[in-house]
């Protein structure tokens, strides 16, 4: 048997109910494939800062990134209207390519959270 | 209609156990001879059982059991008489009824010695109960099995579905999302088993054959086995090329690794899976025909 300890971080099915919103500074462009790349700026750290402004260059604090969303990727954007939660976008994903759920849940919370960490997405509470 | 929380329809059976649980049950945490198994990340019981074999008595084991998990998990544990209605549907297992109490949590189990293969299995509940026949805990143990009653083995896990010979013991494994992979042994014969997925995706640019030329190193052709609206199937036999170019008398080659691959890619499933065999040439065509992998993968829960 193992071990099972509680932790104060916030418990899955909490998070799960969370609504994903799109940050409405990316942009979005759509290619023949149907593939969507998502346009956003990155604020430049404190440390290119001081490097940029050393070498005379002091064109903005920020820049411009891009990110190329595949077909499931796609997807799951589309999902994110602002109304659907989490565990909602993982059934109709899982339910339209017909994955088992665990590997829906999987593959979805992994692509929000990545999107997450870029900005490119917040999540509202319920 | 059957509420799929509390009806046991699900097969789990993984590394030479199996057990039923219900449908939205799903595994939690996978190792070689333990799972974690819970809905929706609320565990709902915990299954670990060894794979050598016991040579004590169930009595001995229980003293252990008690002992350790209290050090190790600072966990109670108190000895439950055996309910009085319980009748083992497989008379070939001895049972210890427990509870088991931490700081947080607590809970019921039992501890199953088959006689019969000589293993010892642990299955904890992550709630209290008191046991009632036809309970969904009671039909969870009834269904619980630690062998083959036949020369093939069972696995179900994450949607994927198999039938191997008993005697290939399990190697290495991974469950990636849109790609899962088993690999197995049986002294010099290795066999390995995937499932990927989604197929509308991953063959939205390339053929199936191709898709196995990127996953496998193969021969460049392979000979298509059937081709239905449903399912198309590939399958490559070659042999080492190494071995290929040598003029090795037949009596010898024939004891070389002959290696098979079958991809098959089914389309109501949106899944493809794959066989890689390697076996003595003798001995390969007859064990292919004995394994089976299909995809259950979509389940519609209410």
């Amino acid at each position: 048997m193992k071990a099972h300890h509680s932790r104060n971080s916030l418990k899955k099915p909490h998070a799960l109910s969370f609504i994903p919103q799109k940050n409405e500074q990316v942009q979005e462009e759509i290619l023949p494939n149907g593939d969507i790349i998502l346009i956003y700026q990155v604020v430049y750290q404190p440390f290119f800062l001081k490097i940029k402004r050393l070498i005379g260059s002091n064109k903005g604090t920020s820049f411009t990134k891009k990110l190329q969303l595949d077909g499931l990727g796609v997807h799951v954007w589309s999902l994110m209207d602002g109304k659907k939660n989490v565990k909602f976008i993982i059934k109709e994903f899982a339910r339209h390519h017909r994955l088992n759920q665990r590997e829906a849940e999987v593959s979805v919370t992994l692509f929000l959270k990545s999107l997450g960490e870029r900005g490119l997405i917040g999540m509202k509470e319920p | 209609m059957t509420n799929p929380d509390c009806s046991p329809e699900k097969m789990i059976a993984w590394n030479g156990m199996s057990v039923l649980v219900p449908a939205a049950w799903e595994v939690d945490s996978i190792e070689p001879s333990h799972l974690l198994i819970g809905q929706d990340n609320t565990q709902k019981i915990e299954i670990k059982w060894t794979q050598r074999l016991i040579k004590h008595s169930l009595e001995k084991y229980v003293r252990k059991f008690i002992t350790q998990s209290q050090k190790l998990l600072g966990i109670k544990i108190h000895e439950e008489a055996t309910p009085r209605h319980f009748i083992p549907e497989n008379p070939s297992f001895n049972f210890f009824f427990f509870t088991w109490e931490s700081k947080t949590a607590s809970g019921n189990g039992v501890l199953l010695l088959c006689s019969h293969c000589r293993r010892l299995t642990i299955i904890r509940f992550f709630n209290t109960f008191r046991w009632k026949k036809a309970s969904l805990m009671e039909a969870i143990i009834q269904s619980y099995t630690d062998h083959s009653e036949t020369d093939i083995c069972q696995w179900a896990v994450f949607g994927m579905k198999i039938s191997i010979p008993d005697s290939f013991k399990l190697k290495t494994f991974q469950f990636k999302p849109g790609h899962y992979q088993i690999q197995l042994h049986d002294k010099r014969k290795r066999l390995s088993l995937y499932s990927w997925g989604p197929a509308s995706f991953l063959l939205s640019s390339t053929s199936l054959e191709n898709f196995a030329k990127q996953q496998i190193k193969l021969p460049p052709d392979g000979k298509i086995l059937n081709d239905s609206n449903n399912s198309q199937s590939i399958q490559w036999e070659f042999r080492n090329p190494l071995f290929e170019k040598l003029n090795i008398p037949e009596t010898i080659s024939r004891l070389i690794g002959f290696t098979i691959f079958k991809i098959t890619h089914t389309e109501k499933q949106n899944r493809i899976t794959g066989i890689l065999l390697d076996a003595p040439r003798t001995q390969a065509h007859n064990l292919m025909q004995k394994v089976a992998i299909e995809s259950t993968s979509f389940q519609e829960l209410s």
